[in-house]
Formats: C-alpha cells, structure tokens, sequence
C-alpha cells in the first residue's frame, strides 16, 4: 500500500518500479554483444533461476505455504515440453506454453495439500515431489525412464533462450510486484497471518490458494520448458530430483522470504555459488548451502535483503514502510497459536 | 420475519452436543444477547452461524434465504459476520490493511472503494490515528476494536459479536459498549452478542438467550431471564432459585 491517499493512479502502480525493471531489461537484452558464451549461458540459467524462485516466493513468501516439492511442477513441464520438442516441426515456445499449462494444471490436481498449513504442507509436497519422481521414473514411455530423453541440439536455439528467459523474467518479476501491490497481495498476507480469520473477513482462502499455487506452478513448468531446451536432454532424478525442490526454496530464503528483490538476489547468488563451487569443491557445495542457511534461519531470517536493510540503516537510511523491499510481508509467518 | 433465524442447530463432537437443539430469531435492528454459562455453547452456535463450523444437523437461514452449509466467506458474503473471543488480528498487517481486507467485501457490497471504506470504518470504530500502527502496538481494547472494525468492514446485515467487552477495565468496558450500541442504532445492523459482562447485557440487550448444555433454557427481556428460575440454577446449582426468589 502506497501513503499517498488521494493519488489518481491504483495503488499497486508504481512510475519508479516500472522504470527501473523497464532499463534493467533493456540493459540486459543489449548486453550479450560484449559478452563471451559461457557468461551468456550462465545469464540464462540466472534467469530462469530468478523466474523460479520469484514464483515460489509466491507461495512461500507471499501466502506462507513453503513448499518442498517444486520439483514436481518443475519436472512436468520440463517432460511435457520436451515431448512437445521432439516434434520439431512446432515452434519450442509452443512446447514451454504446453510445459507451463500443463504443470499448472498438474497443480490443480494437487489441490488438496493446500487444506494442510505450515509444517503439514511443507511435509506433503515433499511427498508430492517424491511421488513425482518415482512414478515419472516408472513410465518410462512418457519420460524415457532413468535414461530420460535426448532432444535435438540446436546451438542457435540455446543462444537465443537468453531473451526467451529474460522475457519469463520480466513478466514474472512483474507479476511478483503487481500481485504485491494489489489487494489480492492483501489478501494473501491475510491468509499467510491466519486463514481462517481471513476467511471470516470474506477472503475465499481455499480458490485463493488454489489459484496462487496454479501460477507459482505454471512458472516452475515454463522455467522446466526453457531448460529442457537449453540442456537439450531431460532426466527424472534430475528434473524431479529433491535437491531441486530445495533449490528453491534456498534461493528464497538466502535472499530473503517474502519481498520482491530479495528472491531475485538470492538466486543470483545461488547460481554464482553453485558454478563456483561445484567447479571447486564438488563434494561441498550441498553442505556448504545448508551451513548457509543454518546461519540465515539463526540471525537473519530476512537473508540478504535484511543484510542490506541493516547496512542501509547504519548509514543511515530509512526504509520506506511502503517498500517492497523492507514491508512487513517480508516478516516470515508465524505460528496460528502464537499468532493469538 | 426475523432477520436471522437458527432452526434446530445442533452440533456434535463425538458423544458430546456442544449445541443441541437450538431455535434462534433475531429481529431486524435489534440487540440480542446471549448468555450461559462456561461451555453452554455460546462460541460454538456462533461458529455454526458463521459457517465456521458446519452443524450436524438443523439449519440457519438469513433473510429466508439458507446459509448454512456455506463456507465462511460465503456466509460473510451473504452478510453476517463474526468477531473472535480471542482476537486475532493479521499481525503481519497495519490497522488500516486488516480492515481493508475485510472492506474488499463490504465495498463490493455497497460500491465504495475499499480503501475509502476502511478508513471510514477505522475512524468509526476510533483508530483512526492508529491506523497505520500494527495491530501488535495497541491495548487488548484496541485490538478488541480492530476485530470489530474488520467484522464491520465487510457489510453485514447481522454482526456476531463473541465476548468484545469481556476482559477490559470498566472505562474501556464502558466505550466499547456505547460503539455496539452506535453501530445498531447509527449504521442499522442487527447484533447477536455473547457476553459474560452481566452490567453490559442488561444495559444492551432488548432480549436475551441463555443457553446451557448446549439447549436453550430461557429467553426474554433482560430483566424476565435473571428472575427466570433455569437461569438461576444454571448459574447457581439447583436449589437456588428457591433462595435468590423466595
């Protein structure tokens, strides 16, 4: 909510957020003239990384669902759009369309862990994305079983996936700041706060969720799509794969749960450490994230971005209570009981 | 016709009937209390009549037209609304953005702006300089103010109110008893209230309900239901009516 009362324009515009995402666009879609392969393969991958974790942000940010089990939308729209794919007579963003649809669809079927809150809901997706990668490992006519599916390699197609991935960026960057301006961001704080008072204010908290999950699910299926193109091959365990599911939610929370940047550095963070360190110390990097976000959950609960607010403040800046960045959306949720 | 009217409510958890049998009608425009008590049932009628909790049998009507069975926010949307015995604030939003919440529905309603409605409803109940304050900074009573702000916000026709004098200083009591009563006579909407506070009852209330083990055991004007030999002993064991009205 902005302070202003009387402005004419609704409340969830904002000149400067639209400007600053419009030359953050502009900038990065000139900049692969000046740089080498391997930065803007890695720039891709960022992309669809941030495109991620800003939709399970969504759900676990924005409607305090935090979920386990990404995975298992991530890899659906991976395997339908690589089915799509090997007819290459269809254009591939057809097949990332069909991947996103159809893992939002996926999600819709999965509607009745959204009746489980907290902990219950965070165990249920871990069955959901598990249950995923076995049963997908199993249909083997569908997926290709453990072997997974091999697509044509098109080196053209993988260079031009940078503004194919900047673009789901942009709209879903977009959509997080939108959906957090407007009342049905409101709303969702509403029910991450208490769901059933949220539903004694008038919040139809079940089709809320429902629909929230759908989106957040559609842009794990379309970012499945984008990188079953760019690796051109397709496997269960590494679609479907648990370690996946918790990429997200670490890129999340090291960049801090809940505001719209915070996903956004957390992922760039995370994939910058992630190629270092799997270059590196192969056998490390997974315990080094966990130390990592052992040390987040102890002193910052608000990553990064509440790293930068404290650095702000010490020289003196005052966040805005309308920003973003600093809003109390960014407060993790807590529990009903304490809530009381 | 009554405004609001329970038919048969009753309520089973396991063996025990929390709400048994009840017959509620609630006038257009008029304050009813409902007293009982320590586990009459008084939460859990208002729960069935709010679509919190669905009854195992019996039905609720609004206006003639059937509620229960609707989720809660269909049963807001049809127009009755709740408060908490013990509140519960969105503590994660200011003042203003609760009851916004709750103004995205009254405003649909009455085709205002939520925004403009909630700031109107905030100022009614008195917060209007708290308004942006989280709700976590205020007093028992301004939450208890809050939660009735939000239940306001959505456009009801009745308002349940569970215990929002209970638990205050007698001055705070006192203004918190004069805003029900301002939001029947000013803004017109019906007000179902269960209160533990005798001195707020008798002064609101043009009728009061008592109810005990789940059953209604009396109904009438204030002053009939404290003579009312059930009430009496409901309160103070059997025997005592014999006693207190000799």
């Amino acid at each position: 909510m902005t302070g202003g009362r009387r402005r004419p324009l609704p409340a969830w515009f904002s000149g400067r957020v639209a400007a600053g995402l419009a030359v953050a666009v502009v900038v990065l879609a000139v900049l692969p003239v000046a740089l080498d392969p391997y930065t803007h393969n890695l720039l891709t991958l960022t992309f669809l990384a941030i495109s991620g974790a800003l939709a399970w942000n969504w759900m676990g940010g924005y409607l305090g669902q935090v979920s386990f089990g990404h995975a298992a939308f991530f890899g659906f729209g991976g395997f339908v759009a690589a089915r799509v794919l090997l007819h290459e007579s269809i254009p591939p963003w057809v097949a990332w369309a069909a991947g996103a649809a159809a893992a939002g669809l996926f999600s819709v079927g999965a509607y009745p862990i959204l009746r489980l809150r907290g902990p219950y809901f965070s165990i249920a997706t871990i069955g959901l994305g598990e249950a995923s990668r076995i049963v997908f490992t199993y249909l083997e006519g569908f997926t290709g079983g453990a072997s997974g599916l091999s697509l044509p390699i098109d080196p053209d197609l993988k260079a031009r996936l940078y503004w194919w991935a900047l673009g789901l960026l942009a709209l879903v960057a977009a959509a997080s700041h939108l959906i957090r301006r407007s009342t049905l961001g409101l709303e969702l704080l509403a029910i991450k706060s208490d769901v059933e008072a949220a539903a004694d204010a008038g919040v139809p908290t079940a089709l809320r969720q429902d629909v929230v999950l759908a989106l957040s699910a559609a842009v794990a299926g379309a970012t499945g799509g984008l990188s079953a193109s760019f690796f051109a091959f397709v496997e269960p365990n590494d679609l479907f794969g648990f370690d996946r599911s918790i990429s997200f939610v670490l890129m999340a929370v090291i960049g801090g749960v809940g505001s719209v940047f915070g996903p956004v550095l957390g992922a760039v963070v995370f994939v910058a450490l992630r190629q270092w360190l799997v270059a590196s110390y192969p056998q490390l990097y997974l315990g080094l994230y966990g130390g990592l976000l052992i040390l987040i959950i102890l002193f910052e609960p608000l990553g990064l971005t509440g790293v930068a607010l404290r650095v702000a403040r010490r020289f003196g800046y005052r966040a805005r209570p309308d920003l973003a960045l600093g809003s109390s959306a960014a407060r993790p949720g807590r529990p009903a009981s304490e809530a009381r | 016709m009554p405004v609001l009217r329970a038919e048969r409510l009753v309520k089973r958890f396991g063996g025990l009937a929390a709400v048994d049998g009840v017959d509620l009608a609630v006038e257009e425009g008029e304050i009813l209390g409902v007293i009982g008590p320590n586990g009459a049932g008084k939460t859990t009628l208002f729960a069935l009549m709010a679509g919190s909790l669905a009854p195992t049998s019996g039905r609720v009507w609004l206006d003639g037209r059937q509620v229960s069975g609707l989720s809660a926010h269909r049963v807001v949307a049809a127009g009755i609304a709740r408060t908490h015995q013990i509140v519960r604030p969105f503590r994660n939003l200011t003042v203003l953005e609760n009851v916004t919440v709750a103004a995205l529905r009254g405003a649909a309603r009455s085709g205002s702006h939520p925004r403009a409605l909630a700031e109107e409803v905030v100022a009614f109940v008195g917060l209007a300089d708290r308004a942006a304050d989280h709700p976590g900074t205020l007093t028992l009573a301004g939450r208890k103010r809050v939660e009735l702000a939000r239940a306001l916000a959505t456009g009801p026709r009745v308002l349940l109110l569970d215990e929002v004098i209970a638990g205050l200083n007698p001055a705070e009591a006192q203004r918190l008893a004069g805003l029900v009563r301002e939001i029947r006579d000013q803004r017109g909407v019906t007000v179902v209230m269960i209160e533990h506070v005798m001195a707020a009852v008798m002064a609101l209330s043009d009728r009061v309900a008592v109810l005990d083990y789940g059953r209604k055991i009396a109904e009438g004007s204030p002053a009939e239901v404290v003579r009312d030999p059930h009430v009496v002993e409901a309160y103070l064991g059997s025997g005592a009516a014999a006693e207190v009205h000799p």
